[in-house]
């Protein structure tokens, strides 16, 4: 090799070969352990449980039902108020602490229906409006027309879900990941 | 002009005869830059350096370089380490390898030696991995994959008796089950003793192959163990990722299957560098 730096000593020979392996090692078994203790997804986390068990990170959601200042039950989604790469994070290794941090966005958000723009457009095209996305509101974005000025959360109810394979009935069901969080005024959503 | 065939000689010859080093630095280089990260900063870095590494032949193999590459991987995902896949931590160890290679006296024994551990460790947790989870042994991972998995889609509508509209309202089922989880249900999912069947194959092969590269890579041997570890892997990354297309750790794994060979191993490197070459081509497919 041309232009090399070298090292010298046999010390650092050692840890060129065993720097790496042990790094692996160790975060590994730390995966591991975090998987088995916490609700960790063993797809993630470096410890090489891809494809080893059905519960990834895809099949987790968290449900949220906001009760809007006008008394209606709407359903949010949790992407809409958390940046990409948090709402990643928070489906790997979802914790009770994080449905406060979406609760608290969701009660200082405007909302309004998922279909609220195209609603607007139809109207100004002399069209009729379609009302909405089957029950799903959105936070109002600074980009909404200003007709669209949104309505205030209430209050909220956040529970983390995940889909979980029953292998000896070959069927998928919802379960609960812990208890779901009631926040605002009243106590929050509900069904 | 009657000096250029003698040239191209000289260049060829070059590149066949180089170390094994120049090589695997070359093309974890290429890597980095074709299967590296999509988007965001790190990509721009990795493509700077990455390019640089592989127009400048002087850097391919510097330290320096290495250091950068190593750093800025780490850097950048360790606000991600929840989410990143696990070939991507893989990345950041084999970056890490190719710095203390750089700047070890023997560059392609530290390659060797590092990429020997890092197969045989990954595919150890992996095996591990299946056994904990309890969906192996009888089958339920891949009873629900391939129902669930596009990607394996073909395979079940092939060999495991599943009729294409089954498919696409188990596809359906699931997303409306995840959209809203609280309004109850279940959802039974298509196949029957065919998909059964299918399934437990494509669990004790996934289960027996990943262990085998374990213990073949880990395990203390001589030339006839390694030569079998070589096969494995090699038949490994031709069955998983023809049909799970996750380049990167397929190039990554055959980056480091290539740093094992000494010397004049010609055909084992032609088959690592036949494998790089059909996972190429797959993705036209």
């Amino acid at each position: 090799m041309e232009g090399k730096v070298r090292w010298a000593g046999d010390e650092i020979e050692v840890l060129a070969r065993w720097l790496v392996p042990g790094l692996l090692v160790l975060v590994a078994m730390v995966q591991v352990g975090l998987s088995l203790r916490t609700e960790l997804t063993p797809w993630k986390g470096g410890g090489f449980g891809m494809f080893a068990v059905v519960d990834s990170p895809e099949l987790r959601t968290v449900e949220i039902l906001a009760t809007t200042a006008g008394g209606e039950v709407v359903r949010l989604d949790a992407a809409d108020f958390l940046a990409s790469r948090e709402w990643r994070s928070m489906r790997s290794m979802p914790m009770p602490g994080q449905l406060g941090r979406i609760g608290e966005r969701v009660l200082s958000e405007r909302i309004v229906p998922m279909g609220s723009r195209r609603d607007v457009a139809l109207v100004q095209l002399g069209r009729e409006g379609v009302g909405g996305d089957e029950g799903w509101w959105r936070p109002l974005y600074a980009d909404d027309p200003v007709e669209l000025e949104g309505v205030l959360v209430r209050s909220v109810e956040l529970g983390w879900w995940k889909i979980s394979y029953d292998g000896e009935g070959h069927r998928l069901l919802a379960r609960r990941i812990g208890e779901p969080l009631r926040m605002g005024a009243g106590g929050g959503g509900g069904r | 002009v009657s000096q250029e065939p003698g040239r191209l000689r000289r260049s060829l010859a070059a590149v066949l005869e180089q170390d094994s080093s120049g090589l695997v630095f070359r093309l974890t280089l290429l890597a980095l830059l074709v299967h590296g990260p999509s988007g965001g900063a790190l990509q721009t870095v990795l493509m700077v350096l990455a390019g640089a590494g592989l127009v400048l032949p002087r850097l391919a193999g510097h330290a320096l370089l290495w250091i950068a590459i190593a750093a800025a991987m780490w850097w950048f995902h360790a606000g991600d380490l929840f989410w990143i896949d696990n070939h991507k931590y893989l990345m950041c160890y084999w970056a890490l390898a190719c710095a203390l290679a750089a700047l070890a006296r023997e560059p392609a024994a530290t390659l060797a030696w590092n990429g020997r551990w890092l197969i045989g460790l990954a595919f150890l947790f992996a095996t591990l991995w299946k056994l904990l989870g309890g969906e192996y042994l009888d089958g339920s991972f891949f009873r629900y994959t391939l129902v669930a998995d596009d990607r394996l889609a073909p395979l079940a509508l092939w060999l495991g008796g599943i009729e294409p509209q089954e498919l696409a309202l188990a596809w359906e089922l699931e997303l409306e089950l995840l959209s809203d989880p609280g309004a109850g249900g279940e959802a039974t999912l298509p196949g029957g003793r065919e998909l059964s069947r299918l399934a437990l194959v494509l669990s004790y092969y996934t289960v027996a192959i990943e262990l085998a590269i374990a213990l073949l890579f880990l395990l203390p041997g001589g030339d006839k163990i390694r030569l079998a570890g070589h096969f494995c892997l090699l038949g490994f990354i031709v069955s998983t990722y023809a049909l799970v297309p996750v380049f990167g750790f397929g190039y990554l794994l055959t980056i480091m299957g290539l740093s094992q060979i000494k010397g004049g191993g010609w055909r084992l490197r032609a088959s690592y560098l036949g494998a790089l070459v059909a996972l190429e081509l797959s993705q036209l497919l």
